[in-house]
């Protein structure tokens, strides 16, 4: 085979393109808005614009149904990201721990309906969300803003049905370098070693610690975050 | 926000989000990934374009793009291998390794070098990707690799050569 024909055969994939309604909606999304919009827009005939923006609202209702997988699924991840432009620091983590929720939702449906096709972007979804979630914490951590109180039995609650989903269909979630449960461990204990402590606090502290020494750092977030709840009521 | 540097980088977006989708699309496994690391690519280049001023000039947008485009490649494939697998029994979903059903309906020759591109080295695809798909200079290749002019051309052409050599040996 000639290098010209073997140049010929790489540039047929040439013809891989982005779908064009995809190309615009991004284009708006991290624009704002498509800078090619006439600032005499007013001139043009309202009913169009009352159309567009009708089909948008609607592509935008409808997507929010949608699964990884879907073509619809940028759509609505447009939509959760715009959400987020207006969620205060402090309510970040918790905003986010709910996308993570929505990311297993969508997951435990995909396992439900039996998609295979779709498992691998609700497994990638799921993955960032995690990561934004840590950095949403730590963010918040490093500015005195994280509310444990509310944000540590969210990331129980996730770590759980995660789990639970992962282990009916047999994949194991390999140890992260800084899981969310060591990170959220971490925090709670070191608030609780500031605060004064019942007996049964006392004790759970010590448990959660020296779990947290040996690495098992579920058993010191669950230990933890009971010795913070007992605090918090 | 200047209109200024808006319409400017809306030009570039259109000038190169075909060839920075297609660079990703060759490179994960699925069309969803590839927009959302795309436009996660814009969105990451028109923070940096809207900051710069004379000293942090991007002299040139379109290797900048790529290289953001290539990293957020990598920590995505950094991010997926956590998950693993444990126990072919156990397993209801079983994902398909050629991911037939997730390509946007290529064709059997497209399907057929992409396969072929896919068992190069990472830096021997991207180069071969970049030069021609994208048809970037040497110059511009070096600069998105952080290798030299010379160090691409000689890559280029192993590549090459590899591929020829799995175009001809290959069988669906």
């Amino acid at each position: 085979m000639k290098e010209a024909e073997i140049i010929k055969e790489i540039q047929k994939l040439k013809e891989i393109q982005p779908r064009q309604e995809w190309v615009s909606l991004t284009e708006i999304r991290i624009l704002g808005e498509s800078p090619k919009i006439s600032p005499f827009v007013f001139f043009k005939p309202v009913l169009i614009g009352a159309l567009s923006l009708g089909v948008l609202m609607g592509l935008f209702f409808i997507s929010q149904n949608s699964l990884p997988g879907d073509s619809l699924y940028s759509l609505k991840k447009i939509t959760e990201r715009t959400r987020r432009v207006f969620v205060s620091a402090e309510k970040r983590p918790e905003f986010q721990l709910k996308l993570t929720e929505k990311r297993l939702s969508e997951l435990q449906e995909i396992v439900e309906k039996n998609d295979p096709r779709k498992l691998s972007s609700a497994l990638s979804e799921l993955s960032d969300s995690k990561a934004n979630t840590k950095k949403e914490i730590s963010k918040a951590k490093d500015n005195s803003n994280l509310d444990l109180e509310k944000i540590a039995p969210m990331v129980k609650k996730n770590i759980e049905t995660e789990k639970q989903i992962l282990t009916s269909i047999g994949i194991e979630n390999e140890e992260e370098k800084e899981p969310s449960e060591k990170l959220i461990a971490d925090y709670l204990i070191k608030d609780l070693e500031t605060a004064s402590l019942t007996e049964k606090q006392e004790i759970l502290l010590t448990e959660a610690k020296e779990c947290f020494e040996q690495g098992d750092y579920q058993s010191a977030f669950s230990k933890a975050l009971d010795a913070s709840q007992m605090q918090y009521k | 926000m200047s209109d200024k540097k808006k319409k400017a980088f809306s030009e570039i977006y259109n000038k190169y989000v075909n060839g920075i989708f297609r660079f990703i699309f060759l490179k994960v496994d699925s069309r969803q990934t590839a927009e959302d690391l795309t436009s996660e690519t814009f969105l990451k280049g028109w923070r940096a374009f809207k900051i710069q001023n004379p000293i942090s000039k991007i002299k040139n947008p379109r290797a900048f793009l790529y290289k953001i485009a290539r990293n957020l490649v990598v920590d995505h494939y950094r991010r997926k291998s956590r998950f693993r697998i444990i126990s072919i029994e156990n397993i209801k979903f079983i994902r398909d390794p050629k991911n037939l059903e997730e390509k946007m309906n290529l064709d059997l020759d497209m399907l057929r070098i992409k396969t072929v591109l896919s068992k190069l080295q990472d830096t021997n695809q991207e180069i071969i990707i970049l030069r021609y798909l994208d048809d970037l200079s040497f110059s511009e290749i070096a600069e998105i690799l952080d290798k030299s002019e010379n160090a691409v051309r000689v890559a280029l052409s192993r590549a090459l050569d590899k591929l020829k050599q799995e175009l001809e040996e290959f069988t669906f």
